[in-house]
């Protein structure tokens, strides 16, 4: 198992009830299998994220590893490393 | 398209191609009291759209080289745009533009809240203030008619204070104001110019407002602004506002908490500078001053003139000494100036602070990051208690922040040097405290640390005002928009390419049609060029493509630039702190980052190819102004 961080902040904070937390994950887990296991552990909570009916995450949401936009690493199918920072960030704009 | 075009035309044809703007300008003479009307010229409307666009064109045209910005030979220039005054949403916003005190470069900063549209009511697309008065003065402008009034009992006054005053003195509560605090009438060249609640708040214009003696302008205005075309109107309108609906956040979150909420985002992503940034990502205060902590303090919203969304928040402090101060505000800027970089983690006290920069006429933002200046050469021992005046200014100290921030608008004690900016302070101080200035060309940072947004960095460098994040809003890399494509915000690859489209889309859809900025990383980034361009056939007649919209912007970025090189800048002043090029970031999402030198340059080299400017200079070559309709820039340049 390894362990892998997760943050969020503003309405994902809301949903999740928690900034930050550290959860154990099998070896070799991608992006996607964090993604399933979040919707496993909160369920309908975060139907807002994705397309109606779909488990396909809605574009404005950013998921980042380590800092990085993961579309820059290999997208869903990153494999996540032990003491990984994964972020989760819903709309955030006004700069 | 031009004069003779209109003159062959006839006047009928004219009025319909001057709908949206007022086809006047107002010049005031300070320094004999006079004023007169002229008109604006057709190819100014088309080529440079108004705003931003009007204020630079003119600053170029009538600013010679190396006038003393606060001398009365500098002018200070207010253009709202063509949609001000219309039903378009959002617009009622004006660009002030002069030649700034504090970089001695093009100083043009953007305000929202009412005045900008009672200017075009009365009458006016720009209004250009020149000379200086003998006395202490506010201007009163009724339609056409233009008063010198003495303003002896005002000076001195806040600026609630004298917006309050002043009405009462022409006893009418509906005129608008905008006016300088003691950090304007005292010259420090980080004063601002508010008018309600609003502020131009960047550039140390007010310090050239109050160089003319001139303590406000008031105005009233009883016309209206007409329309090309009401149908076409209809639609373009309709579009925009359906766009703005459909945003995954405007309506829902971005007008509830307004621009805080950029504030946990930055700090989640390990670019919230903090403690004069030597402490990015380590001090991260998003628990006492982020968005549930504003939650609490929350007591009302508030709209610029026709605006549906109203992001602005109304923010009472509730403890300690502080207590029972409200403001508008403070903005995530002000909370990265007067929190984040200050080391100030008290929600409350930055509250009163806020508020006091407002009432004092001082910009949040410079104001705040000169605070982190001296508080990191006190905590270094470069400066004691003795320059101080007791003051112990160490990091988080929020009471000596408020009474360091009250010094620097009275220009009193060690405020009267630190009233300067941190440019003019290590200048002063000596030591090697450039090092600790956290400045681009003298403006003061904005609150990204570029060092984990590297193209967002590269406007910071290039941006004609100095370190200035409105001029070209890096949002892929901030907020991970995919327009006009994603970008890594750790690479540099294509930073020089995407900070131009940046900067000209910027200039061209929001500072020149005077359109409030936030729309465009909320809604607006996949139609602004189209949006702007219908809503200009529908406002005023002039018919563009996204393409030519994107050109106006190229043109004044360009003429912008050439009014900088005319003042002696070159390739050298486009740089960026030492530390942000030398030192890595420690902590947080963004560790291990920075933008060293041969980073910049090779960004730099990217960005003077595509601007097509002279890699060695930056200076733009003559084929791009002739191409942009500036070889009149060229000729006085002499390149």
């Amino acid at each position: 198992m390894i362990r892998v961080k997760v943050y969020t902040v503003l309405a994902l904070e809301e949903i999740l009830g928690q900034r930050e937390f550290e959860i154990s994950i099998p070896r070799r887990s991608t992006v996607k299998d964090l993604i399933f296991w979040m919707i496993k552990t909160w369920g309908d909570k975060l139907s807002s994220l994705f397309y109606p009916g779909s488990d396909r995450l809605l574009p404005h949401i950013r998921l980042m590893v380590n800092g990085r936009d993961i579309e820059f690493l290999n997208g869903m199918e990153t494999v996540l490393e032990d003491g990984d920072e994964f972020m989760m960030i819903p709309f955030v704009a006004g700069g | 398209m031009g004069l003779l075009f209109a003159a062959l035309m006839g006047r009928e044809r004219r009025e319909e191609m001057y709908a949206g703007y007022t086809g006047k300008i107002l010049r005031i003479n300070l320094t004999d009291k006079t004023s007169r009307q002229e008109e604006v010229p057709l190819e100014v409307g088309k080529d440079f759209i108004g705003g931003a666009g009007f204020g630079i064109k003119y600053l170029f045209d009538e600013v010679k080289a190396s006038t003393n910005p606060v001398g009365p030979e500098n002018k200070l220039i207010f253009a709202p745009g063509p949609f001000s005054g219309t039903t378009v949403p959002c617009a009622s916003r004006m660009a002030v533009t002069s030649k700034s005190p504090l970089t001695n470069a093009v100083g043009m900063s953007l305000a929202g809240g009412y005045f900008p549209v009672e200017l075009k009511f009365a009458g006016y697309d720009i209004l250009i203030v020149e000379g200086k008065a003998e006395r202490p003065t506010y201007i009163w402008i009724k339609d056409d008619e233009v008063q010198f009034r003495d303003a002896s009992k005002v000076w001195g006054t806040q600026t609630t204070d004298c917006q309050q005053v002043i009405k009462e003195d022409l006893n009418d509560h509906n005129v608008r104001i905008s006016c300088i605090g003691p950090a304007g009438e005292h010259l420090a060249r980080i004063a601002c110019i508010i008018n309600e609640r609003r502020a131009a708040g960047r550039k140390g214009l007010g310090a050239v407002m109050g160089s003319k003696n001139l303590k406000a302008i008031a105005v009233r205005g009883s016309g209206s602004v007409s329309v090309a075309s009401e149908e076409k109107f209809k639609v373009a309108r309709g579009e925009m506002l359906k766009t703005m609906k459909e945003s995954r956040g405007l309506y829902s979150h971005f007008a509830r908490i307004g621009t805080p909420m950029v504030l946990d985002l930055t700090c989640a992503m390990g670019i919230f500078p903090s403690k004069n940034w030597t402490a990015t990502g380590e001090f991260i205060p998003v628990e006492h001053i982020g968005v549930k902590a504003q939650e609490t303090r929350k007591i009302g919203k508030v709209h610029c003139y026709d605006c549906p969304v109203g992001c602005s928040q109304l923010k009472l402090a509730m403890r300690g000494p502080y207590a029972g101060v409200m403001t508008e505000g403070p903005e995530f800027e002000t909370l990265y100036s007067l929190g984040g970089t200050t080391g100030v983690d008290n929600l409350d006290s930055i509250i009163a602070a806020d508020r006091l920069c407002d009432e004092l006429g001082l910009d949040t933002m410079s104001g705040g990051v000169t605070v982190g200046f001296a508080m990191e050469l006190f905590e270094k021992g470069i400066l004691g208690t003795v320059d101080t005046g007791g003051l112990k200014l160490n990091f988080g100290n929020h009471e000596a922040m408020l009474t360091l921030l009250r010094l620097m608008a009275f220009r009193e004690g060690i405020g009267d040097f630190l009233s300067d900016g941190v440019k003019a302070a290590a200048e002063k101080i000596g030591k090697g405290t450039y090092k600790y200035a956290m400045h681009v060309k003298g403006l003061e940072l904005p609150g990204y640390d570029v060092r984990g947004a590297k193209a967002h960095g590269l406007n910071y460098a290039t941006s004609y005002t100095g370190a200035d994040h409105n001029r070209g809003y890096a949002f892929q890399e901030i907020f991970g928009i995919r327009v006009p494509y994603a970008v890594d915000r750790f690479s540099l690859e294509g930073k020089g390419n995407l900070t131009k489209w940046n900067q000209d889309m910027r200039t061209a859809t929001c500072d020149c049609p005077t359109m409030c900025a936030f729309l465009l990383d909320t809604s607006l980034f996949a139609t602004a060029t189209q949006n702007t361009a219908a809503l200009m056939e529908a406002v005023t007649g002039l018919t563009y493509t996204p393409e030519e919209i994107m050109k106006v912007g190229e043109r004044i970025n360009n003429l912008a630039r050439a009014f900088n090189v005319r003042e002696g800048f070159t390739r050298a002043n486009d740089t960026l702190p030492e530390r942000l090029m030398t030192e890595a970031l420690q902590s947080g999402a963004s560790k291990g980052h920075l933008i060293s030198k041969d980073d910049l340059n090779l960004m730099l080299d990217e960005y003077y190819t595509v601007r097509g400017w002279d890699l060695n200079t930056g200076t733009p070559t003559r084929t791009k102004l002739i191409e942009l309709g500036l070889g009149y820039v060229a000729d006085q340049l002499s390149i």
